[in-house]
């Protein structure tokens, strides 16, 4: 083969999940993905081709496939890619921090554990009319090398745990959310809270919100907590400094070197789990494999940074950052952040909530979109009306919408306790990734939707 | 018939009776796909994947155990079964758990086509090249920000120590794409369309790129809103979002018998307008979810949701049925990696008799929304979220672009108060729904 440059990634996955609901064990899956992934670029142009086998013969079959595939491109494409940056590459193994090896846990146990818990939610209050509970693990074990010399093997494992709780009263319905995700062990996965407490505060929260109010919309000065300051961070500016679309036009492309945010707010990318153990998006090594790197996006409210995978930092004449990722052996590495979080600041939560004479603290991220101009949507649990400084009522059906860059433009304060909050979910980009997020408490202006 | 996939089935389902299972089901397929892909304008990447899979499901002594594999190499494949078998010996006994019996499976037709089975690697890069050159055509100032074209062609086969025994060959393409407009500094919002197809004939990806295109160069300039209550035009694609998920949760006999359905209990009573009628059909020629059997083996066949507004009847799989004494109605749903779930299957809302342009000049102040991007709790029925693509309404009128607006309320309460359906219907995937219109919704500007 002729080609310019290519990799081959083998990559087994072992996922255990199981879900109970009320009761009745609905999944105990035990599930084993393997195969190989390989990229070709040739003529200018990418070839990709997976297997589920490691015989030679189909491996010499994937790889003559993604050559292919990339010379039938080139011939499709107007611009031709200008290649890969040099970058800091992999020559070893890897394995992340685990403190209690999930494979050390038996099946048995872990079911016991989820199964106790929905029980616990059942028992708390009479208005539990349903609960949820489920556990997940991804242990994954990649080799990696490429033409260029890159070559690591790791091994990493992030187990999460999440709890829903269904509360009824005549027609008023409400749903109460908690959950934990990070990369490591059984221990760290329970470090903070156990099972129980995870459950507990489930049904606490639909209990709660069972006796909110809905609110009317309209511009209001927040208090968004760790979990939403680090969904803003991701979805709303993380996504627009992915350089893939920063070439496609997002909105970030006119802005580096610029103001975009308040003096106060330092956004970050790491591959590392900065200030708190165990983010889920810990990733010591990409999958094309660049050495992570820390990416500073935003620095004091400037636009400093965007996030790379080799060739985009080709043609940006910028350094590879470690964010090309794959979910599966059988995707392409594609542009991904990792923990995205705000530096956190110098106030203290109580001191914050007194300094607010009125608005709303927000807590509990749900879902929500964002698009390439970095306009946002996002669903709260629950926010609390602030007047005087002082906490009251409760609401819920709340979303906040607004553009992220004119949002942290209104940023006036940030708490100091770091916090990630976003670990048990998953960022979709065609294929799925691991990520985390967080920060302190930040206070800020956005547009509040109620009913 | 795929006697060689439907073999490893019946291999495997021995094995798992063997090592003292009382039930054992296995799903396996077999895939192949070309998959290409364009981002900035620009062709990017094409890849092919060869997969295959099997789920094993056993039940022993009424305890459940799952396993699946990416593979149907016979080591591999026994190794999963002992896992399931294993994972059964340590799960809580359910009485209602178990496999459906055999039921006579009729073969369906439409489901393969081999204008997709032939399609090779140049002629998915060109589809894909027809898809980008289909909405850049339409006006410069559009940006494609990514999108794809898939084909895929595959196998599947379904063995129970019960008797059951199905297999199928099918073929699916499947297309998306995502653009916004730019004028100066003025920058639209993005968006997107999608949408698959069984064969080559239902290929609609250069229809999709141009309405897309459209869209978004009419999304330039969009102005605020002040915050009203109002009557909403729900576009298809909207309608799937805040009205037809809280529906397609709450028919789902497992959250009724789960206790979170708002449906529970209510077979036989109102829970829509009189206009609204949900069916479900898992059996229409190239229909994207329509196959002979389900995930468990159990024929598929038409079923009427919701009637003229009254719940006819839930989805079930057989253990949810088992629970209530009747037979399964062929939802079990999912792939060969997971426990099967229940879904529906090809849904369709029967259309109204006015034209859109009719259920527009009906209204006196509101919005036609192209795509709603919030949350919708089905539970509640409670949605709040931000509007996209959408248009301003007055006095009959469609105006121009709006943005930062977002709309809030109940959609179980919509369903009931939804006073126009259009004539016109579109086919988003496995739905095909009309226009909705309602009145007397929160619409809050920015």
């Amino acid at each position: 083969m002729t080609s310019t440059y290519a990799d081959a990634r083998y990559h087994v996955r072992d996922l255990i999940s199981i879900s109970v609901a009320k009761g009745e064990l609905e999944e105990v899956n035990a599930s084993q993905t393997a195969g190989i992934g390989i990229r070709v670029l040739k003529n200018g142009s990418w070839g990709f081709a997976s297997v589920n086998s490691i015989k030679k013969d189909d491996m010499l079959q994937a790889a003559k496939s993604a050559e292919r595939i990339a010379e039938l491109t080139a011939t499709t494409r107007k611009t031709k890619s200008e290649g890969l940056a040099e970058a800091k590459l992999a020559k070893g193994s890897f394995e992340v921090d685990i403190r209690g090896r999930l494979e050390d846990i038996t099946t048995e146990e872990k079911m016991n554990t989820v199964v106790k818990a929905e029980k616990l939610m059942r028992s708390l209050d009479a208005r539990i009319v349903s609960a949820r509970c489920s556990y997940n693990e991804i242990i994954d074990h990649k080799c990696f090398a490429s033409t260029d010399g890159g070559w690591f093997e790791m091994y990493d494992s992030k187990p999460e745990f999440r709890a829903a709780a269904i509360c009824m009263s005549g027609d008023e319905s409400v749903v109460g959310l908690e959950a934990s995700g990070v990369t490591g062990g059984w221990k760290d996965l329970f470090s903070k809270r156990d099972s129980d407490a995870i459950a507990e505060t489930a049904v606490r929260k639909a209990v709660r919100l069972l006796e909110a109010s809905h609110m009317k919309g309209g511009r209001e000065m927040v208090i968004l907590d760790p979990s939403l300051v680090g969904l803003i961070s991701h979805e709303a500016v993380g996504h627009t400094v992915e350089a893939d679309f920063v070439k496609s036009g997002s909105v970030a492309k006119q802005k580096m070197g610029e103001r975009v945010a308040s003096e106060l707010v330092t956004l970050v990318d790491s591959g590392a789990s900065e200030y708190v153990p165990g983010a889920a998006g810990t990733l010591p090594v990409d999958d094309e494999g660049v050495l992570s790197r820390k990416v500073e996006i935003i620095k004091r409210g400037v636009m400093v940074g965007y996030l790379h995978d080799r060739e985009t930092a080709r043609s940006f004449n910028a350094e590879p950052t470690g964010n090309a990722r794959a979910f599966s052996y059988n995707d392409e590495p594609i542009i991904r952040m990792r923990n995205t979080y705000i530096e956190p600041g110098n106030w203290g939560l109580d001191e914050l909530i007194e300094d607010t004479k009125h608005g709303y603290l927000l807590t509990g991220a749900l879902n929500g979109e964002a698009d390439a101009n970095a306009e946002f949507m996002f669903a709260i649990q629950e926010a609390r009306e602030i007047t005087d400084g002082i906490l009251g009522k409760r609401y819920r059906g709340v979303t906040i919408s607004g553009s992220a860059f004119e949002t942290l433009s209104t940023v006036d304060a940030i708490t100091r306790e770091f916090q990630w909050d976003m670990g048990s979910g998953y960022c979709g980009k065609g294929q799925l990734a691991k990520v985390d997020g967080g920060s302190g408490h930040m206070r800020c202006k956005v547009l509040l939707g109620g009913r | 018939m795929n006697e060689d996939l439907m073999d490893i089935c019946r291999r495997a389902v021995d094995i798992g009776t063997g090592l003292g299972a009382s039930e054992v089901e296995v799903f396996a397929t077999r895939q192949r796909s070309v998959d290409a892909g364009f981002e900035n304008n620009e062709m990017k990447m094409a890849k092919r994947t060869i997969s295959s899979a099997a789920g094993i499901r056993v039940f022993r002594n009424k305890s459940l155990g799952f396993a699946s594999v990416n593979s149907l190499e016979p080591d591999k494949l026994e190794r999963a079964v002992g896992h399931a078998v294993a994972l059964s010996k340590n799960a809580p006994a359910d009485a209602n758990n178990g496999l459906p019996d055999p039921r006579h499976l009729r073969s369906l037709s439409g489901l393969y086509d081999d204008d997709i089975a032939g399609m090779s690697e140049e002629d998915v890069l060109d589809r894909a090249k027809r898809m980008l050159a289909s909405a850049s055509g339409v006006d410069q100032r559009v940006s494609v920000d990514g999108g794809r074209f898939e084909a895929t062609v595959g196998s599947k086969a379904i063995v129970n120590s019960l008797g059951i025994e199905g297999s199928e060959d099918f073929s699916a393409t499947y297309y998306d794409i995502g653009a916004h407009a730019v004028e100066g500094s003025n920058v639209s919002s993005m968006d997107y369309r999608f949408d698959g197809a069984r064969t080559m004939r239902g290929n609609d990806s250069d229809e999709i790129a141009i309405e897309l295109a459209n869209a978004v160069i009419e999304s330039l300039s969009a102005g605020k809103l002040e915050s009203h209550m109002g009557s909403v035009i729900f576009s298809p694609l909207a309608a799937i979002e805040v009205l037809l998920s809280p529906i397609m949760f709450s028919i789902d006999s497992n959250n009724v018998q789960k206790g979170v359905s708002r449906f529970r209990g209510k077979t036989g009573e109102k829970v829509a307008a009189d206009l609204i009628t949900v069916l479900d059909d898992g059996t229409i020629p190239e229909g994207l979810s329509s196959s002979a059997f389900d995930r468990e083996g159990v024929p598929h066949s038409p079923l009427t949701v919701i009637g003229n507004g009254r719940l006819e009847a839930f989805l079930y799989d057989a253990r949810t049925a088992r629970k209530e004494g009747i037979d399964s109605n062929g939802h079990a749903a999912g792939g060969p990696l997971s426990v099967p779930s229940i879904d529906a299957t090809n849904v369709r809302i029967a259309p109204g008799s006015a034209p859109l342009s009719e259920l527009v000049s009906s209204v006196r102040r509101g919005l036609l929304v192209q795509r709603f991007s919030g949350r919708v709790d089905p539970v509640s029925g409670d949605f709040s979220g931000v509007v996209k693509g959408s248009k301003k309404i007055e006095e009959g009128v469609l105006m121009g672009a709006i943005r930062e607006t977002m709309i809030s309320g109940n959609a179980y309460d919509l369903l009931a108060k939804v006073r126009g359906l259009s004539k016109e219907t579109k086919k988003i995937m496995d739905f095909q729904l009309p226009y909705f219109a309602a009145d007397d919704i929160s619409i809050t500007g920015g």
